[in-house]
């Protein structure tokens, strides 16, 4: 489970980046945060991930505070950036055994690495192909085999879609389904509405480093999501 | 967590291609460098033996000892085998002495005198070769290795995991050490497996010893360079910014400090030229035998009618008179010479210590014994032996003069005192390495322990 409760970011030079964000993603739910750029999505990542330190607040993950003991919250979460730039000279096995065994996983074999890559819908060919030869499809896919493998019970997704073209979208997004299945609790930073439609059980849309609206997916079904989304926008123009 | 680390870094650098490059750079440049050298020495050795041979045949053919003593003959510094490695000062001072009658026994005839195509561009040597190559290949290789990893964003994917901060920064340190020292020490090993089995290099116990010691200083300079990239990598946030302020770091420790310490050094404790110092004495000379003249002629004023016998016993007592008070004052002007130089080397030795490059020059130096001070032993040596050769030969001259038949005789020089030179020994050379060692240690300690507090600090976004 993740937790975040009054979570505060205010930077050095002044920017207050998150105002007392408080959400809550549940075993097997999936929370999608919509916003503008710099609305504070990914600093909410950071902070989840230890990145950086909180001015106010407390990120929960597990039940176990992330600013008193990041190694040990660390243990219990798997994060896929926007580009998952991993290493250009290894193939995608050797990268996936490096960060395998960083995150504890140090009995596996080529062919649970092969099954997993399988799983994620890698060609097989790609296997043993060097990571600075895979298109950015076949990076996010691979970024998400390392937070599968590592099988830790909460995700963290930061823009994990964008870039990708619609068909490795909608691939992704199955995995993600597949993981919610699993029990995993999801937390996903996107601009997606579309892809946050599909698989989200709540999404909150941030402005300006503040949670303005959360909706359960009953609710966002009911309502016309998109538009609501541009209002919040508008607002913030305005 | 760490090995993981080190495997990584091994695995990345063994399939770069920079790798590749420095192990064929390096492999090429060492054992070129090796190459030259054990050329040097063994025509060293050569010249040293033939040299040695022709004086004692000009010795033996000498009439009699004064005549030795008055045209005097060479005695030559022996080659030291590990100038293989470290040229040192050997090739800009003197390859012998003179010892002659009314003469200071100096060094003459530098290598660089007699081939002045070596001195355009100084000796290519060990010492040289890591120097630039080495340290410029320890930073190109550590430039990105934290900035370079935010950049490519595997920072975070790294960080993400439960592994603390000092487990990544150790594992890079050591691995990508690991990486740096195989193409280095590969080529170094194969260096010294082919002089262990060239029979003309034959290196006693203690010299390979010495040797050790020269590689120990090496990989010590190489480890300065190699984290002082890492430390700079791990405070700046770019790939680029890193380089940059690497290689303004690189040109003043390996340019600026030495260059600027001799500068220094000259300024701040002048010494006189050797032309200004032979004018100073000169100038000495002549105003000693002017006023021997007018000694003279003073005495011959005041003791008319002149008699043979009183005056050549006066111009006798004069001159012996004259002649101590030039040789005490040409002691005093090399004595202030002699410290001032001294002076220099010290403020040259306290100020180029902040290099790295500085460190290893001096401590290699001290450990093939090719550097100053052991020129300056040679020059202590050659003077207590000519101390020595003059009271042979005085005692030599009476005794084959008290015989008019001995003196028509061939002149047996089988009892002149031998010139026997005993360079620096081992733990003499290591004391004085010592404080170079110790910067560079301290240098090491420093940077280790500034790029782990570095990363920990280190923002990964």
């Amino acid at each position: 489970m993740l937790q975040a409760v009054d979570l505060t970011k205010r930077y050095e030079d002044g920017l207050l980046a998150l105002d007392h964000l408080s959400l809550e993603v549940k075993e097997g739910g999936i929370f999608c945060l919509l916003g503008a750029n710099g609305a504070g999505k990914t600093t909410t990542i950071n902070l989840f991930l230890n990145f950086i330190d909180p001015t106010d607040g407390t990120a929960f993950i597990e039940g176990i505070d992330v600013t008193k003991d990041p190694l040990e919250a660390k243990k219990y979460v798997s994060y896929v950036s926007e580009n998952v730039m991993l290493y250009g000279n290894f193939t995608a096995r050797q990268n996936l055994d490096f960060f395998a065994k960083l995150g504890g996983k140090t009995n596996l074999t080529k062919d649970d690495y092969y099954m997993h890559m399988r799983k994620v819908g890698l060609q097989e060919e790609a296997f043993e192909m060097r990571l600075k030869n895979f298109s950015k499809g076949m990076r996010q896919k691979l970024g998400i085999t390392i937070a599968i493998i590592k099988d830790a019970p909460n995700i963290l997704l930061d823009e994990p879609t964008s870039g990708l073209d619609p068909k490795a979208a909608a691939e992704f997004v199955k995995i993600l389904k597949g993981l919610r299945e699993q029990g995993k609790s999801i937390l996903m930073c996107t601009h997606d509405i579309f892809r946050a439609k599909d698989i989200a059980d709540h999404v909150g849309i941030m402005k300006e480093g503040r949670l303005v609206m959360v909706r359960s997916r009953e609710e966002f079904l009911e309502d016309d999501l998109e538009k609501i989304y541009l209002e919040y926008m508008q607002e913030a123009v305005v | 967590m760490t090995r993981e680390i080190i495997i990584k870094e091994l695995r990345e650098y063994f399939y770069s291609t920079k790798f590749v490059v420095t192990f064929l750079l390096s492999s090429l440049l060492l054992l070129v460098s090796m190459y030259v050298g054990i050329g040097k020495y063994l025509e060293e050795e050569m010249e040293y033996n033939s040299a040695q041979f022709l004086e004692s045949e000009m010795i033996e053919s000498q009439p009699d000892p004064s005549s030795l003593a008055l045209y005097g003959f060479k005695v030559y510094k022996p080659p030291q085998i590990l100038s293989i490695f470290v040229d040192g000062v050997k090739d800009a001072v003197g390859r012998y002495a003179e010892i002659k009658s009314n003469n200071d026994p100096r060094m003459l005839d530098s290598t660089f005198n007699s081939k002045p195509l070596r001195s355009i561009f100084g000796n290519f040597d060990l010492i040289l070769v890591a120097k630039f190559l080495l340290s410029l290949t320890a930073i190109l290789f550590t430039y990105n290795a934290i900035s370079g990893e935010k950049e490519r964003g595997t920072l975070k994917a790294i960080v993400s995991n439960h592994i603390p901060r000092y487990s990544i920064i150790c594992g890079k340190i050591l691995g990508g050490f690991l990486s740096l020292i195989i193409p280095l020490m590969i080529p170094l090993i194969i260096g010294l497996i082919v002089l262990s089995f060239n029979s003309n290099t034959i290196l006693s116990g203690e010299e390979w010893v010495r040797s050790a010691l020269i590689i120990v200083a090496i990989l010590a300079y190489v480890t300065v360079f190699y984290l002082l990239g890492i430390f700079i990598s791990s405070l700046t946030r770019s790939s680029i910014e890193s380089l940059f302020i690497l290689i303004l770091i690189w040109i003043v420790f390996i340019f600026i400090i030495p260059q600027g310490s001799v500068i220094v050094a000259e300024k701040t404790v002048p010494t006189r030229s050797v032309f200004a110092l032979n004018s100073l004495k000169q100038g000495i000379v002549q105003e000693k035998r002017a006023l021997r003249e007018e000694l003279m002629r003073k005495w011959i004023d005041e003791n008319k009618p002149v008699y043979m016998d009183d005056l050549n016993n006066y111009a006798r007592e004069v001159g012996q008179k004259i002649s101590n008070d030039i040789n005490t004052r040409f002691i005093e002007i090399d004595r202030d010479h002699w410290m001032n130089k001294r002076k220099q080397q010290t403020v040259i030795r306290i100020i180029s210590r902040f290099s790295p490059s500085s460190a290893l020059q001096f401590s290699t130096m001290s450990f093939a014994r090719t550097g100053i001070v052991e020129q300056e032993r040679f020059q202590t040596h050659v003077s207590e032996y000519k101390k020595n050769f003059e009271a042979w030969a005085k005692e030599k001259q009476q005794y084959v003069y008290s015989d008019p038949v001995r003196k028509k005789e061939k002149q047996d020089f089988s009892d002149m005192p031998k010139f026997d030179y005993t360079p620096e020994s081992l733990g003499e050379s290591v004391v004085r390495a010592l404080p170079d060692i110790a910067t560079m240690i301290l240098m090491i300690l420093f940077l280790t322990i500034g790029s782990v507090y570095a990363v920990n600090r280190y923002d990964v976004r």
